[in-house]
């Protein structure tokens, strides 16, 4: 194996495992060791980031392997800012949990920093689009585990429990739903900027309009008692939109997206 | 609420419409149609009822801001649509060849009521990449396993399989890089297509009366002249002979933008102060 590779898989490999012991360490009760992990664990994780933006001599944020180290790193601060925020600190055994997948995903992943930006990528809006959308998307799939969790729960221990994780889940989302907002339409401003055109309908573009307005139809449910019971299904569908915005635009061939092809 | 809730599933409905993959792309064809646009405008109808259907203090201004966002958005892309024009123009790289017109797809060229000429262009590299093209292990085709960067002495650390030096991939006469080259065990080296870091030219506007005035042009940095915005989108990476150039004007962009950045602030004050969903009780 190429070396880098080796390096890299070794750092992507550590911090999976810390943020996993976190989790297994949290999941017990144990928050003092459980909490010195998850930050150990971000620890390696953000040197692994540093590395890759050596590596790639500029942001690293130029292929769906520096994506998701990148996604790794946003779920500590954004659990200190939830507990701090909406005292929600109960939730940091699913934060540590998240925190692990992408990295898991990203050792199957091509490292190839043979990566050059482009010059309509060398935009001051290329990291704070792509920053917002990783905060939220991160977010977002905590607050889809909370959901899932909650019924669960619910199912088992009654409606009391059901309703502490969906009020965390809402809480969740209004956290994230503004870092959505502004990655969205920073992209519009972007893309004015580079083509002269704030929209193309260009599938990546499509997708996460449409991810952004079920969500907004989730919060809508959330606000009017009648609608409520649709709130759940509106989440389940916006979180499935997300995937497909994230994950399938990219690894489809048909679906594939020609203005972000480098994304 | 509930209708607002409604039509959001029907943009919804036609978005996911408008995204089903099909031959030569998607349907985009759908947010064309006068239902899309019938719906849109009455999305933008029902947020102006909500923006001001009732009284707000300025501590939750961030709903009605979010509200009329979307429907400055709206109402500015419309105006775009209807009143704006927006076309290509191929540049050759002299002031010899003046332009005074766009091309249009599907429609009549239209005319700038200037000329306009690029008289400078200047564009840098990156270091060439090459592709490592290995052989399958089942005797198939050969496969691109990495991209390899041509290092700062010159070279192509090739890891496992060694180290190639750079004048053995460059013409000893030209310097120009060799398109491929055969590694011993039969991997081959192919050199990718080369990716510009930088490009850049200027332009030379002339009106009536012989005047003429410049403007520097690069990407994500259009030049301005007249109300007419020019984004330089490609150039001719063979002979550089010439710039591709997308010319707008848009009478609904400053709605537009104004709608953006009242749709991010709202959202973030709705959100971000607002206690929870019951800021946005019907």
């Amino acid at each position: 194996m190429h070396r880098p590779d080796l390096v890299l898989n070794l750092l992507l490999a550590a911090a999976a495992a810390l943020y996993l012991a976190a989790w297994l360490l949290l999941l017990r009760g144990r928050r003092r060791s459980g909490y010195g992990t998850f930050a150990a664990g971000w620890a390696v994780n953000l040197v692994l980031v540093g590395v890759n933006a050596a590596l790639a001599k500029g942001p690293p944020l130029g292929n769906m392997y520096h994506v998701q180290v990148v996604l790794a790193l946003c779920f500590g601060p954004l659990f200190a800012v939830q507990a701090a925020r909406s005292k929600l600190a109960w939730t940091g055994v699913y934060f540590a949990l998240v925190s692990a997948l992408p990295l898991v995903g990203a050792l199957f992943m091509s490292k190839d920093v043979g990566w050059r930006r482009m010059p309509a990528l060398q935009s001051p809006w290329f990291v704070p689009h792509v920053a917002a959308y990783m905060l939220s998307y991160a977010l977002a799939g905590v607050a889809f585990g909370l959901a899932l969790v909650g019924r669960a729960k619910g199912r088992r221990l009654g409606l009391e429990d059901a309703g502490r994780y969906d009020r965390a889940c809402l809480e969740t989302l209004r956290l994230a739903f503004p870092f959505m907002t502004f990655g969205m339409l920073s992209g519009a401003l972007w893309a004015e900027e580079a083509w002269g055109a704030y929209w193309s309908w260009d599938p990546k573009e499509t997708w996460s309009l449409i991810t952004w307005m079920l969500y907004v139809i989730y919060f809508h449910c959330c606000a009017d008692r009648r609608l409520s019971r649709y709130a759940m299904p509106a989440q389940v569908l916006a979180f499935a939109a997300l995937l497909t915005t994230f994950f399938l635009v990219n690894l489809w061939p048909k679906l594939a997206s020609v203005l972000h092809g480098y994304a | 609420m509930r209708l607002a809730v409604a039509i959001l599933v029907a943009l919804v409905a036609f978005l996911l419409v408008g995204a089903i993959p099909v031959e030569d792309g998607a349907q985009i064809v759908v947010f064309h149609t006068p239902a899309f646009i019938a719906l849109a405008a009455a999305l933008a109808l029902s947020l102006v009822r909500c923006a001001f259907g009732r009284r707000w203090r300025w501590r939750r201004a961030g709903f009605p801001a979010v509200h009329l966002g979307v429907v400055a958005i709206l109402a500015g892309a419309l105006a775009g649509h209807l009143a704006g024009k927006r076309g290509d123009m191929v540049l050759p790289l002299t002031d010899k060849h003046v332009t005074d017109r766009i091309e249009r797809p599907g429609g009549p060229p239209a005319a700038l009521g200037f000329g306009v000429s690029a008289i400078q262009f200047d564009v840098a590299w990156y270091d060439p990449v090459y592709g490592l093209y290995e052989p399958a292990p089942d005797g198939g085709r050969h496969r691109l396993t990495r991209s390899v960067p041509v290092g700062p002495d010159g070279s192509l650390d090739l890891g496992p399989l060694g180290r190639v030096a750079g004048a053995d991939l460059r013409d000893k006469a030209t310097g120009a890089w060799a398109p491929q080259y055969r590694l011993a065990g039969g991997a081959v080296l192919a050199l990718l297509p080369r990716t510009p870091r930088y490009y850049a030219a200027t332009l030379r506007f002339t009106a009536g009366g012989g005047k003429s005035e410049l403007r520097p042009l690069a990407v994500n940095h259009p030049a301005v002249f007249r109300g007419w915005r020019f984004y330089l989108v490609d150039f001719d990476k063979e002979e550089r002979r010439y710039i591709v150039v997308t010319a707008r004007r848009d009478p609904g962009r400053p709605a537009v933008i104004a709608g953006i950045w009242l749709v991010i602030a709202g959202t973030a004050l709705l959100c971000f102060l607002g206690r929870g969903g019951g800021d946005a009780q019907a």
